[in-house]
């Protein structure tokens, strides 16, 4: 009867205790399980435990001392020293060491998009903030939080019709502590045309938005290249009718940019249109461009990862093989980057 | 008469320098921090890509000689691209092969790609050349930009037997970053699916680590990573670590309610132990019975 029981409860605690002797290891794990006191600098956090990530009094500006991580996994340097030497005198002055700041690593972001449009603004690739321009078409913005080295920043306006503008790119040193500032930033206007096809002689309508009341550049190309100048309306939108008679047959494209108070965009995105025997409306440039792989409307790390599987694999999917040569390859990947919005 | 070979490197650069690059619109060059070295010693070669226009994806491949040098490390910390389709890395002995895009292109001088810390392993000129390199314009069709290449070459002679290494101070994190669970007819069969990338501004991204729910260990993982769990109700937690050891640690909070052991923990645990040994005590009376 012993046996039969001891047989019993031993196959029973196996079945039954089996799963838990995993669990029970694993218990031990919470060790590494981010959050505060796991001994991982997590999100938000400057230090952990004995982590403290390469810090210490001297690194933010103190002489010496012992530096710690408090409960709150902040940096503790209350015991630090400053070590002001001498200087005497100099009434009050508790007993504490007197804590230096820690000065901020900020961007500042400051230009012109659209009328009430919103702005978005890429860290190398990735969104790293929106915000949602005056009415003025004048924005401002703020990151913080970097490291010291080369950011590639990009900045994109959506107008009225949720028409993106080109991406404003630039590469920008940051250094530690420091808060960078860039202003003038003229976010390029958007660009759409009525027609696909414009039977010649006949007018197509060029149109778009961009700062309120300014100077409009509309170039055409064909052989010879035509600028126009229109003022944009106090909403920032600005229509050409271009007389196409003096176009010849055949493709053409056309392209915008805007200036104002001595300020001036780069070119908008390429719009292309046909001039030939009949008219054929245009629909308004999609929201959903080339490399949108998933149809989510945005061209972003999703996008990449997917077409990044597919790269020099056999029989790619159309979504990601972009311009249909029946591989995955850096052209593709080249087009996604064009497309990019984050 | 003889000529050094550092009086012959010399004037091979000379020749080089008064190529005119004025047809080129973009022209990417090989930068060593040193032209003449000792056996033994280490040395940087970076990699620049200067541009009069937009270029927003290049690819290549570095090669040089292996019995003359190895690689000791691969730095992309600093780099002007953004994503990597195939991280700069020793394909097959000799060489390095390198392919990735920035989102809106850049332009201009100095743009660096990534550099290599190389080691002398023997005496003698080591010639490092770029092979197969395209640089596309950022123009939405992937036009290739007309492109020059400039090598290099370092003179490694025998020298003391101190040997100097490249070393590289990181105490910096790893930049925050969102990974994001998706799924795509074409990957994966449509299953979920997790993608990340960051970047480290000193020394580079070295590897990702990945852990699915609040228990577990972190396993070395690369985007697009295919979710063991795809309920959905667990956090997955991404760990980026750059080459110098720093980590930082990045969640996506379960979608849909977490389950109980993921919800409470230890509490969970405890609260089916009891169940268990309240099932135990039942069936035991019931079989003595």
């Amino acid at each position: 009867m012993n046996r039969t029981r001891n047989l019993f409860l031993s196959v029973l605690f196996l079945l039954l205790a089996g799963p838990f002797v995993a669990q029970a290891i694993t218990v031990e794990i919470t060790a590494t399980v981010p959050g505060c006191g796991d001994g991982v600098i997590g999100s938000g956090e400057q230090c952990d435990g004995s982590n403290l990530g390469g810090s210490s009094c001297s690194s933010l500006g103190f002489t010496g001392g012992t530096f710690s991580c408090t409960s709150a996994c902040t940096f503790n340097t209350s015991q630090c020293t400053s070590g002001s030497s001498g200087g005497g005198g100099g009434g009050g002055g508790g007993g504490a060491p007197s804590s230096p700041s820690i000065p901020d690593t900020n961007v500042v972001f400051s230009g012109r998009a659209y009328p009430l449009s919103r702005v978005s603004i890429l860290k190398d690739g990735q969104i790293a903030l929106t915000t949602i321009a005056g009415p003025d078409s004048n924005f401002t913005a703020t990151i913080s939080g970097l490291s010291t080295g080369n950011y590639t920043f990009a900045v994109y306006g959506e107008d009225k019709n949720n028409i993106r503008s080109s991406l404003f790119t630039f590469p920008i040193f940051i250094t530690s502590g420091v808060t960078t500032k860039i202003s003038g930033i003229f976010i390029a206007p958007t660009i759409a045309v009525d027609k696909g096809e414009v039977r010649r002689g006949d007018n197509i309508a060029i149109f778009g938005q961009s700062a309120p009341a300014s100077e409009i550049t509309i170039s055409v190309n064909s052989n010879e290249e035509f600028f126009v100048k229109k003022m944009s309306d106090a909403g920032g939108v600005y229509l050409l009718n271009f007389d196409t008679s003096v176009l010849e047959m055949g493709q053409h494209n056309t392209k915008s940019k805007v200036a104002l108070n001595g300020e001036i965009s780069s070119f908008s995105k390429v719009i292309g249109f046909a001039v030939g025997t009949k008219n054929v409306l245009a629909q308004l440039p999609k929201v959903v461009a080339k490399g949108d792989t998933n149809g989510d409307g945005r061209v972003n790390l999703v996008d990449f990862s997917v077409a990044a599987y597919w790269y020099k694999r056999a029989s790619p999917p159309a979504s990601s093989d972009l311009n249909g040569d029946g591989k995955v390859d850096l052209v593709d990947f080249s087009i996604m980057a064009f497309n990019w919005t984050g | 008469m003889t000529f050094s070979y550092k009086t012959l490197i010399f004037f091979a650069f000379a020749l080089l320098a008064c190529v005119p690059y004025g047809a080129y619109a973009a022209e990417i060059r090989l930068d060593a921090n040193k032209s003449e070295i000792n056996f033994g010693e280490q040395f940087l070669i970076d990699i620049v890509l200067h541009s009069k226009e937009s270029v927003n994806a290049i690819e290549g491949r570095l090669v040089f000689p292996q019995d003359l040098l190895s690689v000791k490390e691969i730095r992309d910390g600093n780099s002007v691209i953004n994503f990597w389709v195939e991280k700069p890395r020793v394909d097959t002995p000799g060489i390095v092969l390198f392919s990735g895009i920035t989102p809106g292109g850049f332009s201009g001088a100095n743009n660096n790609i990534f550099s290599v810390v190389f080691e002398a392993k023997n005496t003698g000129v080591a010639s490092v050349a770029l092979q197969n390199i395209k640089a596309l314009k950022n123009d939405g069709l992937g036009t290739e930009s007309v492109l020059s290449t400039r090598d290099t070459a370092v003179s490694i002679k025998h020298g003391d037997s101190n040997v100097r290494k490249e070393t590289l101070i990181d105490t910096e994190l790893p930049e925050d970053f969102n990974p994001t669970i998706s799924s795509d007819p074409n990957l994966f069969d449509g299953k979920y699916f997790l993608v990340f990338a960051t970047q480290d501004k000193t020394s580079g991204i070295d590897h990702y680590e990945v852990r699915e729910g609040r228990w577990g260990f972190f396993r070395e993982a690369e985007s697009p990573y295919l979710l063991k769990y795809r309920d959905l109700n667990r956090d997955v937690y991404v760990k980026a670590v750059d080459h110098a050891g720093n980590e930082r640690v990045a969640v996506v909070p379960a979608r849909y309610a977490r389950a109980p052991w993921e919800k409470s923990g230890l509490f969970a645990i405890l609260i089916v132990l009891v169940l268990v040994a309240l099932l135990y005590k039942r069936t035991w009376i019931r079989f003595i019975k």
